[in-house]
């Protein structure tokens, strides 16, 4: 989500995730709350760094790390040791450029949002194939579904319940 | 002596109109203006009749004034348990058959705050209404108003309005395309006891929220000339299965575009064939158990079939498209088309 929004997506991911944010209105407003995060952090005041803060925020950090190296499973400890290397190659992977300043609410929202993704399957059954299909493709199922499931009856019905549709507020044609 | 009772006759017609329309101007508005304050509970059938085929729904309504409306269906088998609900801010219709809760905003919201704007048309006369009659509707007094389309194509309304309470008791569509469409009470209590729980969703587990849909429902003859006029001609298959039958036709937007849709069935089996002027790539693929899709770009329009059929019937389906509006059949030329996204 963090490319999506950088547009460092490639074309064909950039597609499949609009296609599930056209269809999934929970990825919508978790998309919209990290585009309003970014939007109130980079609005936020830019302050002078003094010119030997580079040198001992790196100092700090290989202190504190050398400190958790010591405390740190070794390769031989189980799962925790496993995940060792793919931990120290993303602790060393750069930060997307707009979330450099803004890793602990990212890595919240990042997690929140991979739980959203992974709670809410577009629908019962879906074929892998749909998450390839182009946004058009997607919204085209899904309003066939809706279709066979009779929403074109309940439009009527609905507008036939609504003073205001019945002046031709909303009316068919 | 015939020749002068005639022009009285006249006179007196020519005189009654006006009080006619006034009639049924003042009995919209009280209508209107009793919107927010009337609270009912009924059962309510829906019959929407197109190219001689009817469908038919039954559904309990439940209106707690001043914002809130409930409609739960009863029938047909497959929507029985579906449930929409407006709680005065989000407008959702929950779909048990697809998992899906559809989302929107709240419809009676903005029906309540468009009133004082209606009530300015209807006593602006822009709003064609005539008195037709007063008579008994489930043992109620009613004023029966029609209401003629201000623009062309749109469907001739008729209202029966509880003289008491404003309230709709049964409301008549009918498009020049022939669809007709009609929802009447078959019973409606207007001392209801309701509570705000039942114009909240139950708690749902595994339900996705989607947007509300994006299509509405025209007649088939209204689809074909809306496609004529977009792109010169509907296309539409020369062969189906045996037994499919043309049942709907559909107008969407697509970012902003428009999609036209025409259903067919046979049974459970269905199809939908979708049409646009966007640009798009062939696509062909399973989406999920029982849906395939075949899409091709064809001369200047996309079509896209979705359905329940292999896709080897539904790329048969699509080589037999026909373009009634075309000349000789074929597809309009190519015209300029902008990439979906």
């Amino acid at each position: 989500m963090g490319e999506y929004l950088d547009g460092t997506l490639p074309r064909r991911q950039r597609r499949a995730v609009e296609a599930h944010l056209f269809a999934c209105a929970a990825c919508r407003r978790e998309l919209e709350a990290m585009r309003r995060t970014l939007a109130l952090v980079t609005s936020l005041p830019r302050r002078e760094l003094s010119a030997d803060f580079d040198q001992a925020l790196r100092a700090r950090l290989t202190a504190a790390d050398r400190g958790r190296r010591a405390n740190a499973p070794s390769r031989r400890d189980g799962l925790a040791g496993f995940l060792l290397p793919f931990r120290e190659r993303h602790l060393r992977a750069p930060w997307p450029s707009a979330l450099r300043r803004l890793a602990p609410a990212g890595a919240l929202a990042a997690a929140a949002l991979a739980v959203a993704v992974w709670n809410l399957q577009p629908f019962p059954g879906l074929h892998p194939a749909s998450q390839r299909a182009p946004a058009y493709v997607a919204t085209l199922v899904h309003e066939h579904q809706l279709l066979k499931a009779g929403s074109d009856m309940n439009v009527t019905v609905v507008r036939h319940n609504l003073e205001g549709d019945l002046l031709g507020d909303g009316e068919e044609e | 002596m015939i020749c002068s009772r005639l022009a009285a006759l006249s006179l007196l017609l020519l005189a009654a109109a006006p009080l006619r329309a006034q009639d049924a101007r003042d009995a919209l508005i009280h209508s209107i203006e009793m919107e927010s304050r009337v609270s009912y509970a009924g059962i309510q059938t829906t019959v929407v009749t197109d190219r001689g085929k009817s469908r038919s729904s039954q559904q309990v309504v439940k209106r707690m004034a001043p914002d809130k409306l409930r409609i739960e269906y009863l029938a047909p088998a497959g929507q029985r348990g579906e449930l929409v609900i407006d709680d005065g801010q989000h407008l959702r219709h929950y779909i048990p058959s697809l998992k899906v809760v559809e989302e929107g905003p709240s419809r009676v919201q903005r029906s309540l705050q468009h009133q004082q704007s209606r009530i300015r048309d209807v006593r602006a006369g822009k709003v064609n209404a005539t008195l037709t009659s007063e008579t008994m509707l489930l043992g109620r007094p009613v004023t029966v108003i029609t209401i003629a389309p201000a623009q062309p194509g749109r469907p001739v309304r008729t209202l029966w309005l509880d003289r008491a309470t404003g309230v709709t008791l049964q409301i008549t569509d009918q498009t020049p395309g022939g669809r007709t469409s009609v929802t009447s009470f078959v019973q409606i209590d207007f001392v209801p006891i309701l509570g705000p729980a039942e114009f909240q969703l139950p708690p749902l587990r595994g339900v996705t929220v989607v947007p509300e849909s994006l299509g509405k429902p025209i007649s088939v003859q209204r689809a074909r000339q809306t496609a004529h006029r977009l792109w010169g001609g509907m296309p539409e298959p020369a062969q189906l299965p045996p037994g499919f039958r043309l049942t709907s036709a559909h107008q969407l937007s697509y970012h902003g575009q428009p999609v036209i849709a025409l259903r067919y069935t046979r049974g459970r089996d269905d199809l939908s064939l979708f049409v646009s002027a966007s640009a798009g790539e062939p696509f062909s693929a399973p989406m999920q158990r029982g849906i395939n899709v075949v899409q091709h770009p064809i001369g200047g329009i996309l079509v896209t079939l979705v359905g329940s059929l292999s896709p080897a019937e539904l790329e048969a389906i699509l080589a037999s498209l026909r373009f009634p509006g075309g000349p000789g059949g074929t597809p309009p030329p190519p015209a300029s088309r902008r990439p979906l996204r």
